[in-house]
Order: C-alpha cells, then structure tokens, then sequence
C-alpha cells in the first residue's frame, strides 16, 4: 500500500542532477520552495513547474514516480481545492447556486493551493530520490554550519535528518503491517462508523509511534557500538567540491528568482 | 578465542554501551590488551556487536555509505576508508549491491551488511547477540560459517545465542543464570554431563539428547558421542557389532 | 471451513518499476481441520498466501474461496471473515489492540459483535489455555511482556472468537528452544481438542515435522512440493533448493542409513520414534 510513497527512496544514476553538490541541492529546493509559495500568479507557477519537470526529465528516473507521488495526496490537494473555491470569497462573483458562492479569486487559489502544495512534494522528491542520505548529511551540516556559531547543533541535526530520512521507507513498510494486523484483528479502518473508523486510525498511529520510540532506542546502542560521538566532527568519506554543474544549477535558479520578482512587482 | 555464551533471557552487553531495558543484565567485562578500561571510545571500536534485529544496526541510505558510517566516526582517512570498503564488500558479495538502499536487502543480506560495517572497523573482538534468531536457519548456517571463518583469521568471537547445534564449533562454553556463571568449560565437558544444563534451563543439541535417550536406557558405549557424525559411527558401531 | 486456491496469482507493487510477483498461479486445497505447514525461503510468498485467506490481500488472477467467502474486494461481510479466521502474526506487537492484556484479547469479542455477557471469564478461559496468569497479568500493559508471553497474548486473542482456521506466522522467530516446545505443544493441543484447520508458516523444517499433518513448500510463489511428513526424506533435494535447512534428525537418518544394514524407516519423523527405532536395533543386534 504504501509502496508507492517517494519521499526518502535514493535511487542511483549518474544524471546532472545527481551530480550537483549536495549544498547546491538543498539551497536550491529551499530557494524553490520559498518561490512557490511567495508567487501568486499562476503563470509564474506554470514556468516553475516547467522547470522543475525539466530537471526531473534529466535525472533519466521514471515520470511514473511522479506520478505516484502525486496519486497518494491527490485526495487532499484535492480537498483543498475546492475549499479554497468555495470558501475565499474576495475579487467578483463567478457563479452561485444556492448556498455555494464562487468567486474569481476564490478560483485562482483553488489553483494555487493545490499546485503550491504538489510542487513542494516533487522538489522535496526530486531532492530525497537523488542525493544519498551521507550527501544530504554532509549538505546539511555544511550549510547549517554558521549556526554553530549560535549554539545550534548543526551536525547532528543533519545526521537525525538523514537517518529519519533512511528509515522512511522502513517505517512505511512497517505501518502496512501494522494496518493489515489490526484489520485481521477486526479494526474498522474501513467499515463501521465514523467513530469506529477514527478509533482504529488512533490506535494505529498510537502504536505505529511506539514502536518508532523503541526502535530509536534500539538504534541509538547500536550507534553508540559504532562509535558514533554525536557532536564530535566527523571525517567525511566524500568531501564534495562545486562544480561547473552547480554554477548552471545556480544560473538556472537566479533566473526563476529574477521571473518572479520581476512578475510581482 | 572462540566463546560460545548460552543465555536464558539475558544480555550481554559490554562495558560501557548503554544499557537501557528490563531484562537482567550482566557486564561483561573485556581485558583487551593495552587498553585502559575507562576508554570507552577504544573499546567500542575494538570490540565489535551485530545484534539480533539489523534493521536496527543499519544508517545508511545506500550500503556502501553505511559501511563507511562506522569508518567515518572513527576518523579513517577516506583513502583508507575506500580501501577497506572494497576489502569488505568483496567479502560479503555486496559490491554489485552498493549503491542500494539497505531496506531492499533481504534479512540474510541485511545482516551480511551489519556484519561488514563491523568488520571494516578492524575490531579484535566480535561479539553475535543472538544474531542468528531472527534469520533463517540457511542464512544463519551461513552467518555460523562467517563466525568460523573469522575465528580462523584470529578474531575473538564471543556469540550469544540459544541455539545448541552450532556449539560445537566453539573452544569454550559459559552458562548464564541469573546473572552469574552457571557453567564453564569445553564442549566435550559441557555435554559430558547434561543435566546442569537441563538446570539452567537448556535444551541439549540433538545428537547428545539422542545419545542422552540411549545412555539412559542403559546403551553406555555410546557415551563419548557428542557430535552428529559420532553419534551416527557409534550407533552404527553398537548396531553392527554381533 | 475448505480454502481453495485456484491458479492464483499475485504481485507487490503491481505496474510499479519495484512490481514483484509474489504469487504464480498458485492451485491448493486445504481441507477443514488440517495442520498445515507452509514453508520457503524469504520471498517464496508464505505470507501472501496467507494473507490472501484472511482477505488482507485480492489475488490479481485466480480465485480463492475460504468457506463461503469469495476473496474479493467486494465480497460483502468480509469483515466478519475475520472472526473466523485468526491471524498471529509474525511480530506479536504489531498486533497490540489494547491498552492492556484484558482489553488487548477481549478486542475481537467486541468487535465482531459476539456475545459479551461473559466477557470476563471468557477472556480468563482464554489465558488460561494459553498458560497466562489471568490475575498476574491481565492489566499489564503488553509491552511489559516477554516476547514469548506476547506470543501468547497474541494467541489469545486470536482464539478468543473461536476460529475454524488459525495462521500462525512464524510463530517461533526469536524464542528460545524451550519457549518455541512450549508454544508448539499448545497448538498441537489446540487442533487435537478443537479440529480446527492451522496453516503454519515457519523456515523450521524440525517444527514441520513434529507437527504438521501435510507440509507444503513453496518456491518462487510456486508449489514445488506437497506431502506428508513421511515423504520428506525422499524430497530432500528438493526442500534444499527451495532455501530449507535440513535437521540434524534428517541428517541423521540419511547418514545413518549408508551403513546401517536395516534403514530408519521414512516414517520414522519425530525424535522419541527415532530413539525407540534405534533402540530395537539394539536390541536385534544383541539378540543375534
């Protein structure tokens, strides 16, 4: 059932992107996001989606993970859509049919929103499906260095996110048990009443949390017997260096920056 | 040194890993050569664990970074570290596997891998807590053969286990109950007389429960069998003999 | 109840690049009562197989009929198939319901709407049969168990809607040998007291034989090989490809019989035969 979820899958090829430095990779998709959610106008979008498809076109993966990604939460942009439209009543009135009042800006978010929200799940994709867990762990803890400087632990911020990361799909592989085992014990996930239905899906997030909880506590000896220190600095097996790749990358994301400032303003 | 732990709901956990959990514990405690005791750090990395769930041992996203994970916190150069990877890997028939995600792995491979990411650390002492329980009996037969193997090479192997078959690869044998040392010694004096075993709450490997049955029954001759393969000349021995 | 399954197939992450057949035109029929075994190695699709009569899986081709039930989606009640199915699976804790032992076994009871006057005793019946402390433990939490009494827990529940057939995944991964007698004891008892129909997945080819009635391995989401126990020395290449261990008994018996003069019958399967076997031997020999 959950097979199909992206985020947290590394798949290897040798494309552009995969070849980026990490750092390039996560400042970039940072910058990305922020542009998503920072443009309100839907041709803008349209270009940003434009590139983003480019990129995932040349990673040579399968436009079917796309696809996918987008299956799973189609129920809920789509939720969000249409509460959107009918809901944010501002510009003028398009359309109304009894209670229901359906207004032109009303209709712009109902783009927006749910386009927003699928861009976020591609580039966070398109991130976790080309860059290692020891990539995004070095990224992370080069770029969130300067915070150290606060007091923040950088490094090992950057080490839980990577190891959550690997255990993504464990941890999906996990909940399907869990769902079948307490269907074949008579949970209602999908039949009974609502009340019924709500019970079982708190019972399984309850245990599906405990057992992470002990999990992490199992993981953590097995750590400490591998000597890792925590906070003590590391020696990367990789070092990454920029390339002439990243300045492309850079380029490219200068570009949609200057498009959509350019169009806001 | 190969050890052979028997433990009836207990862990073995070395000096200085944490300890968390309800079941009685034991420290064990290791005189490595030249090592002082309070370094915990030097101790850790040579003294290696595989536990049971290695799931649970396995951090990084694609095997070959998970390897290197232990390597990289020890401070080995990255030249050293691609060296030893190779090494290990070759071992283990990961190489064609390397860049995969570890959670693909079958459970045999998965704990092939935690056994590799403890290996390239070079540690002088591994130690199997009850590694083999959640395997299938090939894959544990062939984790018995790594132990071997490994045992030939010079490392100390001290493996936790309920299991009685594979013992009779071991040089000493230590019984746990309660939290102390119930029984001590080597396989042929351990299955000479099996009822402290019994006491502590162990079952015998099939060969001496078989010859155990026998002796009982007032067949003597066969009581130096301890192995399979003794067992069946003896039997076969006292069947024959007319 | 009578399973049948009829050139089933199955695959994980169907149209998917991971997509993996699991199931290929599978064809069994377990009569009602049967203590099954179902053995393979990782991937062989054991616990698809069973899954799909417990109607946690749809065959993609085929047909599977448990009882009255057609395992499809839209097969109405499915639901109350599981009242008569239980289902242990392989890790007991992912199957906790409950907050406590009492409420964690007396979960099915409510929610397939069985009688629940007597719930109390019923559930006191319950772990007393599987060898639990009622008073002891019935309002502990079921992660403060051992693994084996967990085990047990899990039986409990599953029993405690009176099933006509029973899945046992792997039931013993993890326990030590006392622990894995002890619990096999019990559901021999189980099907010799109540006759009802145990599919028993296990990699443990001694477990299957001890106390399997027929044993049933499967290859690559294939049938390569159906028998009785008594059969299996006679097919023990074939066990041995499809990634199954043979026992020291098995070993035993083959080695023994390239000397021995009269051979260990096939038959001859659990330890005590075994003993008895060689001890008329014996017995011959001093006797000539």
């Amino acid at each position: 059932m959950f097979e199909y979820l992206l985020i947290g899958r590394y798949i290897h090829k040798q494309s552009f992107v995969h070849r980026l430095d990490p750092r390039t990779k996560i400042i970039g998709i940072c910058l990305f996001i922020l542009l998503i959610f920072v443009t309100n106008s839907i041709s803008v979008l349209i270009v940003q989606s434009a590139v983003l498809l480019v990129l995932f076109g040349i990673t040579h993966l399968s436009f079917y993970f796309l696809w996918q990604g987008l299956k799973g939460v189609f129920p809920l942009i789509t939720f969000v859509g249409l509460i959107s439209l009918v809901s944010y009543q501002e510009g003028y009135l398009i359309w109304s049919v009894g209670p229901i009042e359906i207004y032109s800006e009303g209709i712009q978010l109902a783009i927006l929103l749910p386009a927003r929200f699928s861009l976020l799940i591609f580039s966070t994709s398109l991130l976790t499906l080309t860059t290692s867990s020891t990539e995004l762990a070095f990224g992370f803890a080069r770029v969130l260095r300067p915070l150290q400087y606060l007091g923040f632990p950088s490094e090992q911020f950057a080490f839980m996110i990577t190891v959550s990361i690997r255990f993504i799909p464990t941890f999906l592989e996990e909940l399907d048990i869990i769902v079948k085992a307490q269907t074949a014990r008579g949970s209602g996930f999908n039949q009974g009443n609502m009340a019924n239905r709500m019970k079982s899906f708190v019972s399984l997030i309850v245990l599906s949390m405990l057992l992470t909880l002990r999990r992490a506590e199992q993981l953590a000896l097995a750590l400490e017997s591998r000597c890792y220190r925590g906070g003590v600095e590391r020696n990367w097996r990789m070092t990454h260096q920029m390339g002439w790749r990243d300045g492309i990358a850079a380029i490219a994301i200068l570009f949609l920056i200057m498009i959509t400032i350019i169009y806001e303003l | 040194m190969r050890i052979c732990c028997f433990t009836h709901s207990l862990r073995l956990i070395p000096i200085g890993v944490m300890l968390v959990g309800n079941s009685p514990l034991k420290l064990l405690r290791l005189e490595l050569l030249g090592c002082c005791e309070n370094d915990l750090w030097e101790i850790r990395r040579m003294v290696g664990i595989v536990f049971q769930n290695p799931d649970l041992q396995l951090v990084g996203n694609t095997i070959e970074d998970d390897i290197a994970f232990s390597l990289e916190n020890i401070g080995v150069s990255p030249v050293e570290i691609d060296k030893r990877l190779t090494v290990v890997m070759d071992q283990f028939q990961l190489y064609p596997l390397k860049n995969q995600s570890p959670h693909t792995l079958s459970p045999g491979q998965k704990q092939k891998l935690a056994i590799a990411g403890v290996l390239a650390m070079k540690p002088k002492v591994v130690i199997f807590d009850e590694a083999s329980s959640m395997q299938s009996p090939k894959d544990a037969q062939e984790l018995y053969r790594m132990m071997s193997d490994l045992h030939k090479q010079g490392t100390t192997i001290v493996q936790i286990t309920h299991e009685m078959e594979d013992l009779y690869g071991c040089e000493r044998i230590i019984v746990l109950q309660d939290g102390m040392v119930k029984l001590e010694g080597k396989p042929s004096e351990i299955f000479a007389n099996t009822s402290m075993m019994k006491e502590a709450g162990l079952i015998p490997p099939f060969a001496v429960r078989i010859r155990d049955a026998l002796t009982e029954s007032g067949y003597e001759e066969i009581r130096d069998a301890i192995t399979p393969d003794q067992l069946v000349k003896q039997i076969c021995k006292s069947a024959l003999k007319t | 109840m009578q399973i049948s399954f009829e050139n089933v197939s199955y695959w994980h992450a169907r149209g998917n690049p991971f997509e993996h057949r699991a199931l290929n035109r599978i064809s069994l029929d377990i009569p009602p009562g049967q203590f099954v075994a179902v053995m393979g190695s990782a991937g062989s699709g054991k616990t698809t197989f069973a899954q799909m009569v417990n109607g946690l899986v749809f065959p993609h081709q085929g047909e599977v009929k448990v009882g009255s039930y057609r395992i499809i989606r839209k097969q109405k009640d499915l639901h109350f198939l599981r009242s008569d199915v239980g289902y242990v699976f392989q890790y007991p804790e992912h199957q906790v319901v409950g907050e406590n032992v009492f409420e964690d076994i007396s979960y099915g009871l409510q929610r397939f709407h069985h009688e629940e006057k007597h719930l109390s005793s019923l559930v006191r019946q319950m772990m007393e049969f599987v060898g639990l402390s009622y008073e002891e433990i019935k309002n502990r939490s079921p992660f403060r168990l051992s693994r084996g009494q967990m085990r047990r827990v899990a039986l409990a529940g599953a029993l405690i809607t009176n099933p006509k057939i029973l899945i046992l995944d792997e039931p013993t991964v993890a326990l030590d040998p006392k622990g894995r007698i002890d619990l096999l004891s019990l559901i021999k008892r189980l099907h010799e007291q109540e006759r009802i129909t145990i599919i028993y997945i296990t990699h443990r080819l001694e477990e299957a034989l001890e106390y399997a009635e027929r044993i049933v391995v499967l290859e690559q989401g294939k049938v390569s090989a159906d028998m009785k126990p008594c059969g299996v020395l006679a097919r023990l290449q074939d066990l041995c490809r499809a990634g199954i261990v043979m026992t020291p008994q098995l070993h035993f018996m083959r080695e023994a019989n390239k000397i021995l003069p009269i051979r260990i019958p096939d038959h001859v399967m659990k330890e005590q035969q075994l003993i008895d076997h060689i001890i008329n031997l014996f017995q011959k020999s001093w006797e000539e």
